[in-house]
């Protein structure tokens, strides 16, 4: 139901390269966790529901609830990928009006840096791709990306520049957790080690280590907790593929339908969104996000992102803490663009829209969070 | 279920689909009578990457074959392109 819950807790973890700590993932969902307690003035003991996700562990929803000594009313371990994280906050909304809890944790992390920079995942091998061994997720998405290129005469530049506008973000003295921060130039990124044409390596998101945990809970008790709540207007979610072989269009992505109905059940128009966080797994995703959200065009994605306006003192403000591509990136993204909204709600914005990317373009989950001014 | 061949592929006989891969039932419709069908082969490129690492480069194409179904195959050809596919080693190798 519209504004009828909120995020009221936000946490991370304390470093985002726990190499030699011997720290584990449940150790930084653990640091998560005690910081959105803190910050929300909510106690461990009235945590009453569990969402998790996970590349680490199987079962999620138990690893975490036995570490922390949660013993939810009600549990979902939903596992989208990266968009996980932003379904989870739209289940746990269902949930918490249905009854069913009070106050949920949505919690994640991962040690992926520290255990050698490989992608853990749970992605299976998918027999008739694996053979022609395109590189796991890179290479999908370049095949969007190539597929953007050809149709709408996109750039290498222009994936180029949503790069460099996340390091500018990142650079501002608000985001110093950012975990890269020094200077980026388009031509850092097109002279960057090509992975799978055309994307290079600085068209990749990080590899860090770190977690996420948010806790959400009812509109009026969020309201007499220690901070500003950042309701939750609405949302959508949708899946179409899991293969990139079979995804119908690789430039029209699921977004479109999890964003229809976002903005409807909000009641809110795209150019009434005052920031915009979305899941930036590779440069391309931001393009074809923006445009898929209805933030412009559909083919124009590649202009909008130019000449600095998408990064700060442009016209719209994109991926705010520098994103999965230079702010953090443990393993999967999808929590932060959460933390990062609320926190853009705290700050003063109205309507911040966050959105979700799971496995290769397939999962899409988009909320809507408003400030207690437009509920 | 494995195919045939690499460029076998089910058509459902209830509504004409080609499938991707195969299954027990059609996605488009949950029909379940499924007839085997080999492609001639010959399509269109839709995109292409190039995968580079310490071992060197290869081609990864998405190709839509002419009967009207997606593909990945071997091989480096732009956008566009027209492929025929060749099968080895139970893989298909696309060139122009």
């Amino acid at each position: 139901m519209r504004g009828s819950v909120a995020i009221a807790g936000i946490g991370e973890s304390e470093s985002w390269d726990v190499a030699g700590t011997g720290l584990t993932a449940l150790d930084l969902i653990g640091q998560a966790t005690a910081a959105a307690l803190e910050d929300a003035g909510l106690r461990l003991d009235e945590v009453d529901g569990l969402f998790s996700a996970s590349a680490y562990y199987g079962m999620p929803g138990l690893n975490v609830g036995e570490y922390l000594g949660i013993r939810p009313r009600y549990s979902d371990s939903t596992n989208l990928g990266g968009a996980s994280f932003v379904s989870h906050l739209q289940h746990a909304a269902a949930a918490i009006d249905a009854g069913l809890c009070d106050v949920a944790l949505i919690a994640y992390g991962s040690t992926q840096r520290a255990d050698g920079g490989r992608l853990k995942s749970v992605a299976e091998s998918f027999p008739v791709e694996a053979p022609y061994r395109p590189r796991y997720p890179i290479s999908q998405f370049a095949l969007a990306a190539a597929r953007h290129m050809h149709e709408f005469g996109t750039t290498r530049e222009q994936l180029a520049e949503v790069a460099v506008a996340a390091r500018e973000w990142a650079r501002l003295d608000r985001n110093a957790r950012a975990f890269a921060r020094e200077p980026l130039t388009v031509d850092d990124v097109l002279g960057s080690r090509m992975i799978s044409t055309p994307l290079t390596a600085r068209d990749a998101c990080l590899v860090t280590d770190g977690a996420g945990a948010l806790l959400v809970t009812g509109a009026e008790r969020a309201a007499s907790l220690r901070r500003p709540p950042a309701l939750l207007l609405g949302g959508g979610e949708a899946h179409w593929h899991r293969n990139i072989s079979q995804m119908p269009d690789l430039v029209r992505t699921a977004a479109t339908e999890s964003s229809a109905h976002a903005y409807a059940r909000a009641g809110v128009k795209p150019e009434e969104v005052d920031a915009v966080e979305v899941y930036d797994a590779f440069t391309i995703c931001t393009i074809l996000f923006l445009e898929d959200l209805g933030l412009c065009a559909k083919g124009e994605g590649g202009a909008f992102v130019s000449g600095g306006r998408i990064a700060p003192g442009g016209e719209l403000p994109v991926n705010t803490n520098g994103g999965g591509l230079s702010y953090c990136h443990p393993g999967m993204y999808g929590i932060f663009v959460l933390a990062e909204a609320a926190r853009r709600i705290r700050e003063g914005d109205d309507v911040v829209l966050a959105h979700g990317n799971g496995a290769v373009l397939s999962a899409q989950s988009t909320v809507i969070l408003g400030s207690a001014a437009t509920a | 279920m494995d195919a045939p061949t690499p460029l076998h592929f089910q058509r459902c006989g209830a509504c004409g689909t080609l499938l991707g891969y195969p299954r027990v039932l059609c996605p488009a419709c949950g029909g379940r009578d499924l007839e085997w069908e080999r492609s001639a082969g010959r399509g269109t490129v839709y995109s292409a990457t190039v995968v580079h690492s310490r071992e060197g480069s290869h081609g990864v194409l998405l190709v839509d074959l002419d009967e009207g179904v997606r593909v990945m195959g071997e091989g480096e050809a732009p956008i566009g392109a027209v492929v025929t596919a060749r099968e080895e080693d139970g893989l298909l190798r696309f060139a122009a």
